[in-house]
């Protein structure tokens, strides 16, 4: 099943296409998703994540068009 | 019924003539309404030649397509005129209350050509469009002269209204336009326009229903955007004082990737734009000293003291635009600041902060509320206002300028007492204020002596505080529209967040990428910051809301809300081509009028020429030039003058439309 | 007070304070004057004290989230609020 992430810049995206969809198995959770990502043990406490808008912890299980967001500063207009 | 009400009335401010005009149904489908629509009416109605602060130049006042349909975040009125202050096409853009007013009295625009002989407003309510005599709110401020007329005009329904403060009135060529008591269409010199017509406002009053062709596919879309932003709210773990630590960390990034756009909404309804107030001062997007310092200047005793927390804590209710579920904006008590002169101000917007505040290396936050207030109220564009000062004080630093020169006012880097007491000579237009009141490129053509190296624009409009050496895209769109120097036209991290790639086919998708990327000149980025300008147009063509834009079409989808509007099935693409021929007529403007397109390549300094020595953004440079050529090029203008070509006005039906006027 | 010929009644569980009723009621009976229990201070629409609404329906047609229901109150009621 895909789910929809929006990556940090020092994480590995390789495993999203172009629309940021990435393949992972039913029942994947979001601990999955961040080995995926290849994120950092040490900096899983510090991170803000939500999916769908909702705080998570790793163990949720993820369903078929979910989105995963990461929490960063931005300065647009 | 397609969300545009079809119709715009025309004022001859000469002779009080005023009349409907209908506008056919192709207009709205080629051009959409807003400034797309205001395009269309003055390149044809202005003559080549116009003298901008003359009769012949038309004022346009005009709201979106979207507006008023049920849609979020479409609340946003645009001005548009030969701008006096660049010599071509000239906007600008506000929120506040105006828009749907327009729209509720029966029009997608009200333009007004000709100069009146006595200060007058336009009043327009069930009896319908009259001039009326202003003479007894010339020479009051924005805010008092809109409460004045407000109150007026009210019988049933309570009137919107937007004004010129002094600033307008002694035609400043950076005055701008106000609603709501301090919400202002800034920039362009639209406000000495208007000045130089005698019209001190417009007051508007009408209830006519605004309808589309399906009002409850439009809901459901605005519910689906609705329940997102509803649910995202910051974890309390995010302080104010945390976020220039973010900003630290951002700029030192080698990498950059397209993050979640909704991201931007928590920040927005917690502080607004002063969330970036620290932030962009540690990662290098605020130009600091008049673009000529950095962060290590601009340091943390400095920053930590213009703090977001530090704003909003004198924030005592939030304020939204029409039409928005976010409320970025707010009302601060300022009752303890300047003898009590003010009792409260809309909260200075980040622009307002960084230009008072780090171009100015000032940090006294309490000054920058009450030239916030100061500002609002004579109706002067405040990036222009500060950078004009900013120019002024390096002017000075560099003995270009005399403590005689100055009125002796000390205005030594950070002396916010000297500010406040130039800002005031400003709007009054008095001693050194007179100089400064036009912006900065005129200040340095009447100083002379080399100041034009502290000048820092680009085709005369001075440009946001967003450094170009930081996101360079930005720079482009600096550089490269119609109305230089506006930094809510496009940039690397607004393309990033947009994510065009999901729905126009040939805009260029964005994973993680080095910065550097960025300091490219490479087709790729050209065709970014194309699609950048091509969406801009749409935005503007809707009445859309920049953050709303930013927050990306996969949430806030105007693409979506258009269709469901007008009932037109128009691909992103096709829409995508709208903004395209949008944006290639306002060029045509600029090309009627002499502008040459090349003449607006931003100041060297903002392309990093020389670079800077220190700090986040140290060794940056833009190949501006090399990436000015790509954009045009890739727009189908050509890329050395930058004048649309034959062949693109052809396929983009313009030559037709022309005709037609 | 009572006099009015109609109210409105908003779910404030569902209102985001984007003000498009506000600009939609032809005799502005609606202003934001309400407080709601958020962290940021927004503020909600609600009746002006001596609104004239009618119970006309303008305004929660044109709420895009239809968070609101406007009541029409009949003679007999308006009676009663007179009297008492």
């Amino acid at each position: 099943m895909q789910v929809k992430v929006y990556p940090l810049p020092f994480l590995n995206d390789d495993a999203l296409d172009e629309m940021g969809n990435l393949e992972v198995p039913t029942g994947a959770t979001l601990r999955d998703v961040y080995k995926k990502l290849q994120v950092p043990l040490l900096l899983r406490p510090v991170l803000l994540c939500s999916v769908n808008y909702e705080k998570s912890s790793l163990d949720r299980v993820l369903q078929e068009g979910d989105v995963i967001s990461f929490f960063f500063p931005i300065t647009g207009g | 019924m397609k969300g545009y009400m079809g119709k715009i009335l025309f004022v001859n401010l000469t002779t009080g003539d005023i009349e409907e005009r209908l506008i056919p149904d192709h207009i709205y489908e080629m051009l959409l309404s807003g400034v797309g629509l205001g395009a269309y009416v003055l390149y044809n109605e202005i003559p080549a030649g116009a003298d901008p602060l003359g009769p012949e130049n038309v004022l346009g006042i005009v709201s979106g397509l979207l507006t008023g349909t049920g849609s979020f975040m479409t609340g946003r009125w645009m001005v548009v005129c030969k701008s006096p202050l660049t010599g071509g096409w000239g906007d600008a853009n506000c929120g506040g209350t105006l828009a749907p007013a327009i729209k509720q009295c029966g029009y997608d625009g009200i333009f007004f050509t000709g100069i009146s002989e006595k200060p007058v407003y336009l009043l327009v309510n069930n009896k319908g469009p009259q001039l009326k005599d202003a003479s007894h709110v010339w020479g009051k401020d924005a805010t008092e002269s809109e409460e004045i007329l407000i109150s007026e005009n009210t019988a049933k329904k309570k009137p919107a209204a937007a004004v010129i403060g002094t600033a307008g009135e002694k035609v400043s060529l950076i005055a701008g336009i106000c609603n709501d008591g301090g919400r202002l269409a800034a920039r362009s010199g639209v406000g000495a326009v208007m000045g130089s017509k005698r019209l001190k406002g417009i007051v508007l009053v009408g209830s006519k229903p605004i309808k589309c062709h399906d009002p409850q596919a439009v809901k459901l879309i605005s519910q689906a955007y609705a329940n997102k932003i509803r649910k995202l709210n910051l974890p309390g773990i995010v302080k104010g004082s945390l976020l220039p630590v973010g900003g630290k960390v951002m700029g030192s990034m080698k990498h950059v990737a397209p993050i979640d756009g909704m991201m931007f909404a928590t920040l927005m309804k917690k502080w607004g734009t002063p969330l970036s107030n620290g932030m962009a001062v540690t990662n290098g997007d605020t130009p600091i000293k008049n673009w000529a310092g950095s962060s290590k200047d601009y340091n943390r005793s400095y920053y930590s003291r213009i703090n977001s927390d530090l704003v909003i804590k004198r924030e005592y209710r939030k304020y939204h635009c029409y039409s928005c579920i976010v409320g970025c904006g707010g009302v601060c008590d300022i009752s303890d600041i300047g003898q009590g002169r003010f009792t409260h101000t809309h909260k200075p917007e980040y622009e307002t902060c960084a230009v008072f505040g780090p171009l100015l290396m000032n940090r006294n936050l309490e000054s920058i509320f009450y030239i916030n207030e100061l500002l609002n109220r004579g109706g002067m564009d405040s990036i222009s206002a500060g950078s004009a000062i900013a120019f002024a004080m390096e002017c000075y630093e560099k003995g270009l300028l005399t403590l005689e020169d100055t009125g002796g006012l000390d205005l030594n880097w950070g002396n916010a007492e000297a500010v406040i007491k130039l800002v005031e000579m400003m709007i009054a237009r008095e001693g050194l204020g007179d100089l400064l009141a036009d912006g900065v490129k005129i200040a340095a053509q009447k100083l002379g002596s080399g100041s034009d190296k502290y000048a820092i624009h680009a085709g005369g409009q001075e440009p946001g505080m967003h450094d170009s050496r930081f996101d360079p895209m930005m720079g482009v769109h600096y550089s490269v529209d119609p109305t230089p120097g506006r930094h809510t036209i496009g940039a690397a991290q607004y393309y990033n967040m947009t994510r065009l790639w999901e729905k126009v086919s040939w805009a260029p998708p964005v994973k993680i990428y080095p910065k550097n990327e960025e300091y490219e000149a490479t087709d790729r980025e050209a065709l970014k910051s194309v699609a950048g300008s091509c969406y801009k147009q749409i935005v503007d063509g809707i009445g859309g809301c920049l953050f709303a834009q930013i927050m990306g079409v996969q949430h806030w989808q105007a693409f979506e809300w258009l269709n469901a509007a007008t009932g037109w099935n128009k691909t992103p693409d096709e829409y995508m081509l709208i903004g395209k021929r949008m944006q290639t007529l306002r060029q045509l403007f600029n090309v009627k009028h002499g502008v040459e397109p090349k003449s607006f390549k931003m100041h060297p300094r903002m392309a990093g020429e020389p670079p800077l020595k220190e700090g986040p953004l140290k060794g940056r440079q833009v190949p501006i030039e090399a990436m000015m050529k790509l954009h045009w090029k890739h727009f189908g203008w050509d890329e050395n003058t930058g004048a649309p070509l034959p062949e693109t006005i052809q396929q983009l039906e313009l030559d037709q439309l022309l005709q037609e006027g | 007070m009572g006099m009015a010929k109609g109210e409105v009644i908003i779910d404030y569980q569902i209102c985001m304070g984007c003000g498009i009723c506000i600009n939609a009621c032809p005799f502005s009976c609606l202003d934001l004057t309400r407080y709601g229990n958020d962290a940021y201070k927004r503020l909600f629409p609600e009746l002006e004290p001596d609104h004239g609404c009618t119970g006309c329906g303008i305004c929660s047609k044109a709420c895009p989230l239809e968070c609101m229901t406007a009541i029409k109150k009949d003679k007999d009621e308006k009676k009663d609020a007179v009297s008492s």
